[in-house]
């Protein structure tokens, strides 16, 4: 008898034991986790911008309207689960032939209708405020930056100042800036996570982009659409800096040896892989208009010296 | 030389792979092919094959030849995967991974393409032709020798896109493969001709199989049942191929676009010379979306079947569930700028889109509540098809979320092209569409094989499945909150994303360990198959009539065709003791006769597309005019049907009974 009840304890106390060693082990994993996730830089959630600042909070905002919807569900689930199984020792109600209740079916048509007119509400104003090509609301003059993607790196031209760098973006605090964004390249996506979200660059097409730093700081840059074999290297600073210390950058960049027409942007615009950072001076500001142009008029060189191991568009006309 | 180029196309000696990866993954399926040949040789088994398998128009064989295939393509899709995530867990900071860039792009790129049209679609294919006939009451597909045919050209689509891992490279683009990257200048190689191909001949197919079970389901059903009394499988699968017959002349028509962009030199979507990007773009999301519908309706389906059938219960709801799929079906068609809310299409444009996507999400939401009211006062038995329901339902939810903050413009272009997108399709397609059909695929699998498979393993499959989904995307998820994006193949170390990598690389394992799995559990099912035999053809206690017939299923399905008048058919008949049928309504019947032609007919498609591909154009020429003639001749045949009399019918039941049948 004693030894029974002994040997049920042990039992017991093992059981316990186990249960104990499992929680510790799961609450040092959860540490580890979120100790290791504290040190990672949430590009999308930590903006340094008022337009990623906005988006940031649209998705808080859409996650958590969310939830009305969620939680009901996992608690249904769970709750109609354990309930009616099959083996509940409990007697419950089994009605095999209830199949409708027009309250019920009414209020799982409405409820999420109007939480979705809610949502709706907001994506259509935040699409016209937040939408990429309306100027920013600012005493201070916008900065325009004409930005092309080439195969595969970034070309940045500020034409007031009549520099452009490569794989650069230095920007001036608090002040709206303008990218104007076309591609000598396939398709790619511009986007600084932590100053707002991305905008497709398209050869022969110009799309814009508003977007206004209130941070000083280094913050990543990149391509998000594919483009190439050389995409993933695509990545640039964008350089938050004081007016004046932008000042004092580009004064720099204006004292390069290198300058920028058309034709050495030809050159420039060939595929490389070389993603260094490079600077220019005596830029032709219209550079940006004259390779859409190009693209138009069919005066553009990957669209006159086509290849001729390729089929070519005369060949394609003589068909 | 001038005739070599004539003979041969753009083939040469160099097209033969140059890296180890490349060439160990078509020397590794050759191999099987050679492997199976010679087993299929030395059991003397190719005559079996032939004629009951490979010619064989009955709909229960091609919907198992489709899964056999569907299994295989997304065992070679998953190796892809398990390639991409090996290459981002190692290439950091100085390291550049396992593969080279454009290796890692062609990985990615036939992932998604073989996932989505020879996985997911096949699957589908597979259960639809399974499941349906048997479900509404007809003993075959309205087109039997069209429907073969169909096989034949996924078959063929499947064929060739393997044939690019040893001949030649495939596509680098993605599987959408988007204009101008796509187009001759930045994509000389047959790679995206391979992709076109591929789709091209696949796509038919599966337009052809939308056709055919529109048609069916329309015309075929047995009498009495009206589309208020058809049960929620087979009105998804109508629903679902409604969209497969205003989708796929999409798809056709865009990738016929670009292939004459890249050989005849037109200017559709070139940059420059007139055309334009983003009409593709636009285009082939105008097959894309309904894409993702005709793939999950279905699988919706089979969730309302497993869940009413194991609730024991009537399903909650079926006219809301019937005008949710009417709805989901119809707004399907007016969401699909959500995919590219980034091109800058303006505020009015993106704002509608926006709208149009989230109304997309009430319908789905009623669905899930009705399944949940299913459940409520039932008798639940817990059967590992209903694990995969319960999978679906957290997971979905999940990437429903995701998908609903998504479709917001403004939030979108924070998360557009981000790991938190590749997170959030694959949950609702892997939880959606692969668990609704691997449900599907343990539910019907009695009355197919006529015995069941093994409940603990089925439960393990599940459970490795869920734990590996969980572990390979959730970290995707965070990655892409901090700014990773998709398809690369290396980043900075600085950056920190290493751990998370990792963690999703041993996620995609246990994945690949819940595919062994239910390889496994096929396995194992099969030698236990006395023990798990279904003896009365209706293991699970059914409700609908596929469970009144004998399992596995008759070649001719049914010993007479039922008189219908209650949704639930064949409950209501057991509840009232009743036989739907008896021995006195058996009369002669016809059945379609076998066709070899269907097999021939995909061979000579996979001909002409390796010799579009390759330009090899008295090839081209060749199998056209070889399709076109079978064909014809096919078509000409005055009796492409077979006489089984009543007698032969009864003969084959007392059979069953008796257990002389295998």
């Amino acid at each position: 008898m004693l030894y029974d009840r002994y040997k049920s304890e042990l039992k017991l106390k093992k059981k316990r034991n186990k249960i104990f060693t499992i929680v510790i082990i799961s609450l040092i994993v959860l540490v580890g986790i979120v100790w290791y996730l504290s040190t990672l830089n949430f590009e999308v959630l930590n903006p340094k911008g008022t337009i990623a600042l906005q988006e940031r909070n649209l998705i808080y905002l859409a996650l958590l309207l969310s939830l009305v919807v969620v939680i009901p569900v996992f608690s249904l689930l769970i709750i109609f689960a354990y309930k009616y199984r099959e083996n509940n020792p409990k007697k419950v109600d089994y009605k095999p032939d209830w199949d409708k209740n027009n309250l019920l079916e009414f209020s799982w048509w409405f409820f999420p209708a109007v939480l979705i007119a809610i949502l709706g509400v907001i994506t259509w104003n935040t699409s016209h405020s937040l939408n990429p090509f309306k100027p920013i609301d600012s005493k201070v003059q916008p900065i325009r930056v004409d930005v092309i993607s080439l195969q595969w790196r970034w070309l940045f031209i500020y034409p007031a100042y009549k520099v452009a760098t490569i794989n650069y973006l230095p920007l001036p605090i608090n002040t709206p800036i303008d990218f104007h964004l076309t591609s000598d390249a396939p398709m790619n996506s511009f986007w600084i996570p932590q100053l707002s979200g991305q905008i497709y660059s398209m050869p022969v097409m110009s799309t814009q982009l508003h977007i206004m730093a209130t941070s000083d700081g280094n913050y990543r840059g990149l391509s998000a659409n594919i483009s190439g074999v050389g995409f993933a290297n695509m990545s640039f600073v964008a350089a938050v800096k004081s007016s004046q210390a932008f000042q004092t950058t580009i004064k720099n960049i204006s004292q390069s040896r290198q300058t920028l027409n058309y034709a050495s942007f030809l050159k420039l615009a060939k595929p490389s892989l070389n993603s260094k950072v490079q600077y220019f001076s005596k830029v032709n500001p219209a550079i940006y208009d004259q390779l859409i142009m190009s693209y138009m008029t069919a005066s553009h060189p990957a669209i006159i010296n086509k290849n001729s191991s390729n089929t070519s568009i005369k060949s394609g006309m003589g068909m | 030389m001038v005739f070599a180029s004539v003979l041969l196309g753009k083939l040469s000696w160099q097209v033969f792979p140059k890296d180890i990866v490349t060439l160990g993954a078509f020397v590794s399926i050759v191999a099987g092919g050679i492997l199976v040949a010679a087993l299929l040789t030395y059991f003397k088994k190719w005559g079996y094959l032939w004629r009951e398998w490979l010619t064989n128009t009955d709909h229960k064989k091609i919907g198992v030849m489709y899964v056999i295939l569907s299994i295989l393509m997304l065992i070679r899709g998953g190796v892809d995967a398990l390639m991409m995530r090996a290459q981002q867990a190692t290439a950091v900071g100085a390291s550049h991974g396992v593969l080279s860039s454009s290796t890692f792009q062609q990985v990615f790129s036939a992932h998604g393409t073989i996932m989505i049209f020879f996985a997911a679609m096949g699957l589908m294919f597979g259960i639809i032709n399974l499941v349906v006939p048997l479900q509404i009451g007809t003993r075959d597909v309205a087109f039997p020798f069209l429907n073969l045919t169909s096989f034949w050209l996924f078959a063929a689509g499947a064929i060739l896109i393997n044939l690019s891992l040893g001949i030649g490279s495939f596509s680098a683009a993605g599987w959408l493969a988007y204009p101008p990257l796509s187009e001759l200048k930045y994509s000389p190689s047959v790679g995206i001709d391979y992709w076109i191909w591929t789709l091209e001949i696949a796509g038919i197919g599966s337009l052809m199989s939308g056709i055919n079970f529109l048609t069916t389901i329309i015309k075929n059903r047995a009498p009495g049942m009206t589309l208020m009394k058809m049960p929620l499988f087979s009105w998804s699968v109508l629903c679902a191929m409604f969209l497969v017959i205003f989708a796929f002349p999409i798809l056709t028509v865009t990738i016929s676009l670009l292939f004459l962009d890249r050989t005849l030199g037109t200017h559709f979507f070139t940059a420059g010379g007139g055309g334009n990007m983003m009409m593709y773009v636009n285009l082939i999301w105008a097959w894309g979306h309904p894409e993702v519908y005709i793939l999950i309706l279905p699988a919706f389906g089979v969730f309302s079947e497993i869940v009413s059938t194991f609730s024991r219960k009537k399903l909650f709801g079926y006219r809301t569930m019937v005008w949710a799929l009417a709805a989901i079906t119809v707004l399907s068609f007016s969401v699909w700028v959500h995919h590219f809310f980034t091109m800058g299409a303006g505020a009015d444009v993106n704002g509608f889109f926006g709208i149009m996507t989230m109304i997309i999400a009430i319908p789905t939401g009623v669905k899930i509540f009705n399944w949940l009211f299913t459940m409520y006062k039932g008798k639940i038995h817990f059967n590992s098809a209903l694990y995969w329901f319960f999978g679906f339902v957290i997971l979905f939810t999940i990437g429903g979320v995701a998908g609903v903050i998504m479709a917001i413009p403004a939030a979108d272009f924070q998360l557009h092209n981000s790991l938190f997108l590749v997170a959030h399709f694959h949950t609702m397609i892997v939880s959606g569409v692969l668990f609704g059909y691997f449900a599907g695929f343990t539910y019907w699998f009695p009355k197919i094989f006529g015995y069941k498979l093994d409940e603990k393993l089925g439960i393990k499959t599940f459970y490795l499945w869920v734990i590996g989904f969980i572990l390979a995307f959730f970290p995707l998820y965070i990655l892409g909150f901090l700014g990773a994006t998709r398809r690369i193949n290396h980043y900075a170390a600085n950056l920190g994303w290493q751990p998370l990598f990792i963690v999703a690389g041993i996620g995609a394992v246990i994945i690949a360990g819940g595919v062994a799995m239910g390889v496994w559990q096929q396995i194992v099912s099969y030698r236990r198959r006395q023990e798990y035999k279904d003896k009365t053809g209706d293991p699970w206690n059914g409700r609908t009539i596929e469970w009144s017939v004998p399992s596995p299923a008759p070649y001719y399905n049914f010993k007479a065709i039922p008189v219908i008048h209650d949704r639930d058919a064949f409950w209501v008949a057991k509840q009232n003791h009743q036989a739907l049928v008896s021995d006195d309504d058996v009369v002669d019947i016809i059945l379609p006769k076998r066709a070899p032609v269907s097999f021939i007919l995909g061979m000579c498609a996979l001909v002409f597309g390796f010799a579009m591909i390759w330009h090899i154009w008295w090839l081209v020429i060749v199998s056209l005019i070889a399709f076109v003639v079978i064909l014809m001749v096919r078509l000409n045949d005055e009796k492409p049907y077979e006489v089984v009399t009543a007698e032969d019918i009864l003969a084959h039941e007392k059979s069953l009974k008796t257990g002389n049948v295998v």
